[in-house]
């Protein structure tokens, strides 16, 4: 009985050893599972750390760019909280099969956790912005005023309320807004404006008409003083340098293979349909005369990129000076599709305050020096009504003026 | 046989009857710690993977390989609710992101899609691929909700109405995770089921992509 006992006791006691053991294995595996979660987020800490050190790099030495030497990354281990990442660049093209962008690839190694990031960039233009000012010296945003796309204002953002009574409500702005020097009320009272995807201050983008870069890098076919009246027509353009003509009809693929019609030290005048990628520019290479663009018509694309898929026409119009808009009297809705550039003054409607009220319909973008007024605000003149052409996010007209910085496309982890 | 070895068999019957009656009750509390132990792994485990899936989905939300196809990644979340998202990404569907803008769509099912198992409390979190059958397993999902905030931190109410998804910025996941068969039971039962519950939440996540441009 008693060595019946003695067995009975060591077999339970064996019983519970082996209990005991798998419940110790259980929680050492929950131990392990936390602990590979864990390192799961630490090696992720230290990829999106390199990536992020790496964009740094970038954005402070713009590799490629104004003829800076290519950067070919952190191709050695470096160390960072117990683990270790890499730094890859690629140079890749974009859907179309255009160079330019570049891609940094990060690999992260901690333990025995490993962990990448895809970061795509491609060099960021002024066509990116739906509204761009260098200065507001003495305008500001109404509560009736709304921008529904990125705003930039390279000075201070001014607001304000025009006499008659303060509004419930500020300006409104939609996309992300920078400036250089903050914000300020220049009437008082005045309401703060509404800005719905923030906004960041301190920011500096100096505008940067690069004529080189857009004359000779681009194989711009270049015209030199004088007027040049350009008629577009789907995918062809009729000029001549005299408004009564004769005009001559080209295909835009034979005049500006690289999409790229400029003139030097002249006006330029444009209207018509377009169905390609263009860029029309006035540039001012000397001197103090030229360098402008006149709008004479309706300018827009064959076909509306909001709701055609397939559009692929961008239209820059770029000028060193002043871009008028100026169209006949009777012409009430007026429509430009495209993005508008003025490296030294900005955009004005011819008469904004005596001519025949109407409407400016602009889809792209405006950016210039200085903002102006194209109305009277009662009678006269063309109010504006500025469309963001959400394409302009990742697109941008042919060698249209860029910012000199890498701007990220997107980030794969 | 006299009265001694009566005597004996008696008192080794009492003590073996004692011996065996704390060896069945000790056999039985093991059973029970151990199975509680292997419900709090399983249940951290299926935890864990469902952390690590919406992690990988949700910091590609408005990602595209091909980023000219999704031109303005603030758009990309097409629906916002405390139990179900629906979002544009490009998935990888098994070689790696193809470049095409797909519709993900996240939603917690009712407690009467699971059958045959005593958790009346335990949902599928359902992931559903553009216009592809809905998927999920039961991992024991009790609770999953998604709080929404804009970039100044502010709450926004659900149902997100449309007009205010461009401006959700973070998102905050809370999800707790049961088993889905008890891991002991009473003779009351169900009053008295022991389900292993987990519990995580991501307090802000934000796609990188969604507010890169």
């Amino acid at each position: 009985m008693g060595r019946q006992a003695i067995l009975m006791v060591l077999g339970y006691s064996l019983v519970f050893l082996m209990s005991g053991s798998l419940a110790s294995n259980a929680t050492v595996d929950a131990f392990n599972n936390a602990m590979s979660y864990y390192q799961g987020n630490i090696v992720r800490d230290i990829a999106i750390s390199g990536a992020n050190m790496g964009a740094n790099y970038i954005f402070l030495n713009r590799p490629l760019m104004n003829s800076n030497p290519w950067w070919s990354g952190w191709t050695t281990p470096v160390n960072l909280n117990g683990g270790t990442f890499t730094v890859r660049m690629d140079s890749v093209k974009d859907m179309y099969g255009n160079w330019g962008r570049i891609q940094m690839t990060v690999n992260a190694h901690y333990d025995t956790a490993n962990y990448s990031v895809t970061v795509l960039f491609h060099p960021s233009t002024f066509s990116k912005f739906c509204l761009y000012a260098g200065s507001m010296t003495g305008v500001y945003f109404e509560p009736t005023d709304s921008v529904f796309g990125p705003c930039h204002i390279e000075s201070t953002l001014n607001y304000g309320n025009p006499s008659g009574g303060i509004q419930s409500y500020g300006a409104y702005f939609g996309g992300k807004v920078t400036t250089k020097t903050g914000i300020a009320a220049l009437t008082n009272p005045a309401k703060m404006p509404t800005f719905a995807q923030g906004r960041e201050d301190g920011v500096s983008i100096p505008q940067s008409l690069n004529t080189t870069q857009l004359v000779s890098e681009a194989g711009a076919n270049l015209f030199t003083g004088g007027n040049l009246y350009l008629n577009l027509k789907d995918d062809s353009v009729s000029y001549a340098t005299v408004k009564t003509g004769p005009y001559t009809t080209k295909a835009i693929s034979q005049i500006a293979p690289n999409g790229v019609l400029a003139i030097d030290k002249g006006t330029l005048y444009i209207q018509g349909e377009l169905s390609v990628p263009l860029t029309v520019a006035s540039v001012r290479s000397s001197g103090s005369s030229g360098g402008t663009i006149t709008v004479k018509d309706n300018v827009t694309y064959k076909t509306d990129p909001r709701t055609d898929p397939n559009c692929n026409a961008l239209l820059g119009i770029v000028a060193y000076s002043t871009i008028n808009i100026d169209t006949t009297a009777s012409h009430n809705n007026f429509t430009v599709d495209g993005s508008m550039y003025s490296q030294t003054d900005g955009v004005q409607v011819v008469n904004y305050n005596t001519r025949p009220r109407g409407n400016l319909y602009v889809l792209g973008g405006w950016q210039g020096t200085k903002i102006y007024a194209t109305s009277n605000g009662t009678t006269a003149g063309l109010p504006v009504n500025v469309t963001y052409d959400e394409r302009f996010r990742v697109e941008s007209p042919p060698f249209f003026p860029g910012t000199n910085a890498y701007e990220i496309l997107s980030w794969y982890e | 046989m006299g009265f001694q070895t009566v005597i004996d068999l008696i008192a080794s019957s009492v003590i073996f009857g004692w011996l065996f009656l704390i060896s069945v009750s000790n056999n039985a509390a093991n059973n029970e710690n151990s199975q509680s132990t292997q419900g709090e792994l399983l249940c951290q485990l299926n935890l864990v993977e469902l952390t690590k899936t919406l992690e990988y989905d949700f910091r590609k939300i408005g990602y595209c390989k091909e980023p000219d196809k999704i031109p303005n990644p603030t758009l990309a979340i097409l629906l916002a609710d405390s139990t179900r998202i629906k979002f544009l990404t490009d998935v990888d569907m098994g070689s790696g992101p193809d470049g095409n803008v797909d519709s993900l769509y996240y939603y917690l099912g009712p407690t009467s899609d699971i059958h045959g198992m005593n958790n009346p409390q335990a949902r599928i979190l359902y992931r559903v691929v553009n216009t592809q059958p809905a998927l999920g397993s039961n991992l024991g999902v009790t609770n999953f909700k998604l709080t929404y905030y804009d970039r100044f931190g502010t709450l926004i109410p659900t149902p997100v109405a449309s007009a205010n998804l461009q401006n959700i910025y973070s998102i905050q996941i809370s999800m707790s995770v049961q088993n889905v068969v008890a891991s002991a039971l009473s003779e009351t039962a169900p009053l008295n089921q022991q389900f292993q519950s987990a519990f995580w939440q991501q307090r802000r996540l934000s796609s990188r992509n969604y507010t890169n441009r």
